[in-house]
């Protein structure tokens, strides 16, 4: 272990640590897949300040988005529902968005409650969800063809196909231009969003050893629900888009 | 030097940690060295930690969460405390096992939570308003309104209807007619209830699949 990577950012004028490499490595295996909405400094977009939540809270939301993730991608939509669901009720724009896959998955009967969280997915500033909301409005072709900005790469396509909204989504955002309502002008890109040594990290939390919460919750006797597993679509979606 | 409590259950050190407990410089000051340690000692204790943390969050959860789900509580759990260590947040000299093992219990109690529907804030208190100084709301009104009351489904419709139309909150509210300050409470607490709901609906099925499946033999 000769090798290590030193963090320039991020360590509010103490001394930078040096990590090593295989850390970094790790970290990134651990880390998943990009995740715009992945935000380990409990930062919610737009509408954090109307969640009286503190900082830790807002990062165990997180967490709870991330592990309610991994239970949506094997499909076991009891757990998913929960631990989204605690994460959307803390205003995580990522956690109302996939819930609202949980809630298209149990059944037709939930669309309607689907799409409205896709909307406040939306309001908090979830850039799929906009798009989707308006997609009536906005569903024609950009004039260079590009393919637009997906930020839920592994759960948007399956949200789209489900909801019956029709591609191609695109929405050219010219040079310049204000971002959609509810969209915080620096919403950080894939990358951003997932570089662990980001700015933002530098702004998080004071130096507080976390402290036991209390006992265990007594039990549920609900076992989780077991369904035929639909596979998440991994990678990356850019959107294909015809020739008009 | 960060204090925390200890899990009950277990011994403040368990085996396996050693390496991760390395004490500080008998001077203790943080040095380049201890931080370059410490998270090589992260590195170092990580399998140990895998095995022996999934097996320990199994038994004192009485198997209310899954194997694989208490695998996902101890890596976020790690993940977590790397991120710490990287971005320079923890002294040099914490007892890094401990730190993690702490870090990994309250995650997995805040899951036990999750799943009894229980809110990192309390469903009693309301979410903050977008217009705290609005004064035309009645307030015996607001005690005798439940904390959380259903949003009809007829009205989050019209709100997901007025809203892909580009409306705000504050147009959404006007064309409502209800107060500007009052549709973020109420969008709250419909996805509170939604959620709930969502969860209720899920749990219902999978029973009745069982029981049909037990009828079926």
């Amino acid at each position: 272990m000769t090798v290590v990577r030193r963090f320039t950012e991020g360590s509010g004028g103490r001394p930078t640590p040096a990590v090593p490499a295989e850390l970094l490595t790790l970290m990134d295996k651990l880390a998943g897949p990009p995740d715009v909405w992945d935000r380990p400094d409990g930062d919610f977009g737009p509408l954090s300040d109307l969640y009286e939540l503190d900082i830790e809270a807002r990062q165990e939301a997180n967490s709870l988005y991330r592990i309610g993730s991994k239970a949506l991608s094997r499909d076991e939509l009891s757990t998913a529902a929960d631990l989204l669901g605690s994460a959307a009720a803390a205003g995580h724009p990522g956690a109302l968005f996939r819930l609202a896959l949980v809630a298209l998955r149990s059944g037709k009967d939930w669309i309607d409650n689907a799409w409205f969280l896709v909307a406040e997915a939306a309001r908090h500033g979830h850039g799929d969800a906009q798009r989707l909301l308006t997609a009536p409005a906005s569903c024609r072709p950009s004039p260079a063809g590009s393919a637009p900005l997906i930020e839920d790469t592994s759960f948007f396509e399956e949200v789209r196909l489900l909801l019956g909204v029709a591609l191609p989504l695109i929405e050219p955002t010219p040079p310049g231009a204000s971002p959609a309502p509810g969209q915080r002008p620096d919403t950080p890109d894939i990358c951003h969003a997932t570089d662990t040594d980001s700015p933002t990290a530098a702004s998080g939390p004071a130096l507080v050893p976390p402290t036991r919460h209390g006992p265990v919750p007594p039990p549920d006797h609900t076992p989780n629900r077991k369904r035929a597993h639909l596979t998440a679509l991994a990678g990356g979606l850019p959107l294909s888009v015809p020739d008009m | 030097m960060p204090v925390f409590a200890a899990r009950e259950g277990i011994p403040p050190v368990v085996a396996g940690e050693a390496a991760a407990e390395r004490s500080a410089p008998a001077d203790g000051q943080p040095s380049a060295w201890t931080e370059v340690d410490l998270g090589k000692r992260l590195l170092d204790y990580y399998d140990t930690f895998m095995a022996q943390e999934t097996q320990f969050l199994r038994s004192m959860c009485n198997g209310k969460l899954s194997e694989q789900a208490c695998e996902d509580i101890a890596q976020e759990a790690f993940l977590r405390v790397v991120r710490k260590v990287a971005a320079a947040q923890l002294e040099p000299d914490v007892k890094i096992g401990a730190y993690l093992r702490t870090t990994s219990w309250n995650l997995a109690v805040d899951t036990l939570r999750a799943q009894k529907r229980t809110d990192l804030t309390d469903d009693t208190a309301l979410v903050a308003a977008p217009n705290p100084q609005s004064e035309d709301i009645d307030p015996l009104k607001e005690l005798v309104r439940p904390a959380i009351e259903a949003m009809p489904l007829s009205r989050r419709r019209t709100i997901v209807q007025l809203q892909s139309q580009g409306l705000d909150d504050a147009q959404i509210s006007a064309a409502l007619g209800i107060a500007p300050d009052r549709i973020h409470k109420d969008r709250y607490a419909a996805v509170s209830e939604l959620r709930n709901e969502l969860g209720k609906f899920i749990r219902d099925g999978h029973r009745k699949k069982t029981q049909r499946a037990k009828k079926d033999r």
